[in-house]
């Protein structure tokens, strides 16, 4: 069966984040989620400075997986 | 959470980076970028991160498309056939409370996801070729009903306490 183009993985992921930056983004944490949040998700430790605009233009400005990974191994290697 | 998977340090980026997503009320889109980003490379790690898994299913919730988030959920459990989840497990957890009053429809037929990626040239030219316009108002669609269910939920769970 051919895979529908939206459901490959790749698209998905491309896809959700063009959404994403397309609305610039406005979106609703109801009840139910914010309680999925506290209970499923929340980080037992958060990061100690948030990342600031620069060192987010910087991550989305690689475009292959290889660049954005040496910006997290330099990310993890300073914060982690 | 084993501290020794190796895909731990970016499980744990990934929550992290979330959490400052949500600080700001999910108005900026460069930190909910960077956590799908994160949440696919856990997956090409550990195709079977259940906290990858979960992250992206609550994405999809908050952009009003609790179906796709249910699916991604099933992917999850078809991976692990057989197998128990305690009622606390994440991805059990999310599913269960999507599930209380939300019957997915069947249209989308998953098949089991491909997590190695493809090299990025191919994927932009399948991009290219993907009905952005579709995938974007299949994304909208259901966020006000959504909203208004997960609302009402919320209420019945508050009820029963």
């Amino acid at each position: 069966m051919a895979e529908a183009p939206f459901l490959h993985p790749r698209a998905i992921r491309m896809g959700l984040e063009r959404v994403i930056e397309h609305q610039r983004v406005n979106l609703t944490e109801t009840t139910l989620l914010s309680q999925v949040y506290s209970q499923v998700l929340q980080p037992t430790e958060t990061l100690d400075t948030a990342l600031d605009a620069q060192q987010l233009a910087d991550f989305l400005t690689r475009d292959s997986k290889a660049e954005r990974e040496d910006w997290i191994q330099s990310f993890l290697n300073l914060g982690l | 959470m084993c501290k020794s998977l190796p895909e731990t340090p970016y499980v744990t980026l990934m929550l992290q980076v979330l959490a400052q997503a949500r600080a700001q009320q999910y108005t900026q889109s460069a930190p909910l970028q960077i956590v799908i980003w994160l949440a696919y490379r856990v997956l090409d790690i550990n195709p079977r991160n259940a906290h990858a898994y979960a992250v992206l299913a609550y994405l999809f919730c908050l952009l009003g498309e609790s179906e796709r988030g249910l699916l991604i959920l099933k992917h999850f459990q078809h991976l692990h056939k057989g197998v128990h989840f305690a009622s606390d497990h994440p991805v059990q957890a999310l599913q269960t409370l999507l599930q209380q009053q939300h019957t997915p429809q069947t249209q989308f037929i998953m098949e089991p996801l491909e997590l190695s990626l493809p090299p990025l040239e191919e994927s932009l030219k399948h991009l290219e070729k993907t009905d952005l316009k579709t995938f974007q108002a299949n994304m909208k669609r259901g966020l006000p009903a959504l909203n208004r269910l997960m609302l009402h939920i919320g209420k019945l769970a508050k009820e029963k306490e």
